[in-house]
């Protein structure tokens, strides 16, 4: 089943002057119900543009984004977005990060703390839950951002480079956990990042954006079955294969951005 | 804190050259043993108390006053920028007039009583905190505003729960500033109207040329302003544990 369909969806702004700067342009993609896809390309090239559009944060200016087979308006809680920076509430614990979105959703506080810690005990922050974000290390924030995702129960969740502000040990020690919460749960996962080899490691599919305006410019399947090895994975020779196609392309955009 | 031995020695050697100037002219520069006499007579014989306690009661009820409004007026041009654009422009001229330049009006449409010192608090003072409260709700939407329509939380819950306490460290450093000039407008409005209180004593010291009276009073003043900073402040630490003060 389809869980995400892109009908050549496109955003242009306007800026001062009435000029007219094309974001993304005739985007086509389709996300499996239970999928893992990234997408993936240089900076500026509209990822995190097109992810925001899935989520409706932005809105499209051409085509059509449907989540179940039903176009969408705006945010809904069949998404939840997790955010590059975290964007945790600072004056709130952990616990009361999580519980967040569930205010005015579920009316019993003793529910929603207990959903809450439910996600905070997947990922491993049980004996953090009365920290403040400020006590926390970045990876344990973005921690505390994936639970209060996954608290709302979506379908889908949306990520923005969640692991590009923390540091190489950190993060694929995240990537594995990513992994683990994702076989758990089944969610249908979007992945932004400008990583190659994190694209390869977590999804079954990477979408290769251009530079402006973004368009997929290729596809790739990645063969290897979940649950993943890290080890088994990085040191396969498809990986090693996949990963040089995709630098090509990469550079090739690149070289062609700049000319 | 505790002061540093240091600070100690700072103070005690300013004390000392205080002294040491007023054995030459005490009419002119008083002297910290003149003071603390005057201090313990004013107490003893005038009615510095009641008058510290009336103009700290009308201080503390101008001033509430004030951030109330000050704060709602600046949220208010924070969030909705069709109001900032038609009013920021006059809220930023009124900020910079001198308070004595708005007593005339003050006291004519409010006479010389409670009514006039209370208004000229108001006016002096909910000013000081529109634009931190502007500034705070401005960076706690940009801050906050895209995670709270991700998760669609909007209306009421937004307000209360993502907007004012994203802008409450902008409104604590505003607190702060407030409360110091809320106790100078209050001591100013006294002094021109001559109602009584801290102002008024200080005027009638002048009246007399005696500068043992002016320096009690104004140590008075000060001890009063400093406590009262003290007491905002150590209330804002306490509302913003979360996250190291703002300054604006």
């Amino acid at each position: 089943m389809t869980a995400i369909e892109v009908d050549d969806v496109g955003k242009s702004y306007t800026g001062k002057g009435g000029k007219r700067t094309d974001a993304l342009s005739g985007i086509r993609l389709s996300v499996p119900s239970g999928g893992f896809v990234s997408l993936l390309g240089p900076s500026g090239c509209g990822k995190t543009t097109l992810l925001k559009c899935l989520d409706g944060l932005i809105p499209v200016t051409e085509g059509e984004i449907r989540v179940g087979g039903v176009p969408i308006t705006g945010p809904g809680r069949d998404r939840a977005f997790v955010f590059q920076d975290f964007r945790l509430l600072p004056w709130r614990t952990v616990l009361g990060n999580v519980v967040f979105p569930l205010e005015g959703v579920v009316s019993s506080r003793a529910e929603r703390e207990a959903t809450a810690r439910r996600y905070i005990e997947m990922v491993g922050l049980s004996d953090f839950e009365r920290h403040h974000p400020h006590e926390l290390s970045g990876g344990m924030q973005q921690r505390v951002g994936i639970a209060r995702a996954l608290a709302v129960d979506p379908d889908i969740l949306l990520m923005d480079e969640p692991f590009g502000a923390l540091d190489a040990q950190t993060r694929e020690l995240m990537q594995i956990e990513l992994l683990r919460i994702w076989e758990l749960t089944g969610k249908t996962v979007v992945f932004v990042t400008h990583s190659v080899d994190e694209a390869l490691f977590l999804s079954q599919r990477v979408a290769v954006l251009s530079a402006r305006p973004g368009r997929i410019a290729a596809e790739f399947e990645v063969p290897f079955a979940h649950p993943r090895q890290e080890h088994t994975v990085r040191g396969d020779s498809r990986f090693t294969d996949l990963r040089h196609d995709i630098w090509r392309l990469l550079k090739g955009d690149t070289h062609a951005f700049s000319e | 804190m505790t002061p540093s031995p240091r600070s100690l020695a700072g103070v005690a050697l300013a004390l000392a050259g205080w002294q040491l100037a007023g054995t030459f002219r005490p009419d002119f520069t008083s002297s910290p043993t003149l003071v603390a006499t005057e201090l313990v007579r004013l107490a003893r014989e005038g009615d510095l108390l009641p008058l510290v306690a009336g103009t700290v009661a009308t201080l503390l009820a101008g001033w509430t006053v004030a951030v109330t409004l000050g704060t709602l007026t600046g949220f208010l041009i924070g969030r909705y920028r069709l109001l900032a654009v038609a009013f920021e422009p006059y809220l930023v001229a009124l900020y910079s007039v001198p308070l004595i330049a708005m007593v005339p009006l003050m006291v004519i449409w409010f006479g010389i009583g409670e009514g006039f010192l209370l208004a000229t608090v108001v006016l002096a003072t909910a000013i000081t905190m529109v634009f931190p409260a502007a500034t705070g709700t401005r960076e706690s939407m940009r801050a906050y505003g895209e995670l709270a329509r991700a998760y669609q939380v909007s209306g009421h819950r937004l307000l209360l729960r993502v907007v004012l306490p994203g802008a409450l460290p902008y409104v604590v450093a505003g607190l702060r500033i407030s409360v110091q000039r809320a106790l100078m407008a209050v001591v100013v409005g006294q002094f021109l109207v001559g109602h009584p209180g801290l102002g008024t004593l200080i005027g009638d010291a002048r009246a007399r040329l005696d500068a043992d009276e002016v320096f009690a009073v104004a140590l008075v003043a000060l001890a009063v302003g400093a406590l009262l900073t003290t007491l905002v402040g150590w209330a804002g630490r306490r509302l913003s544990a979360w996250r190291p003060e703002v300054s604006t």
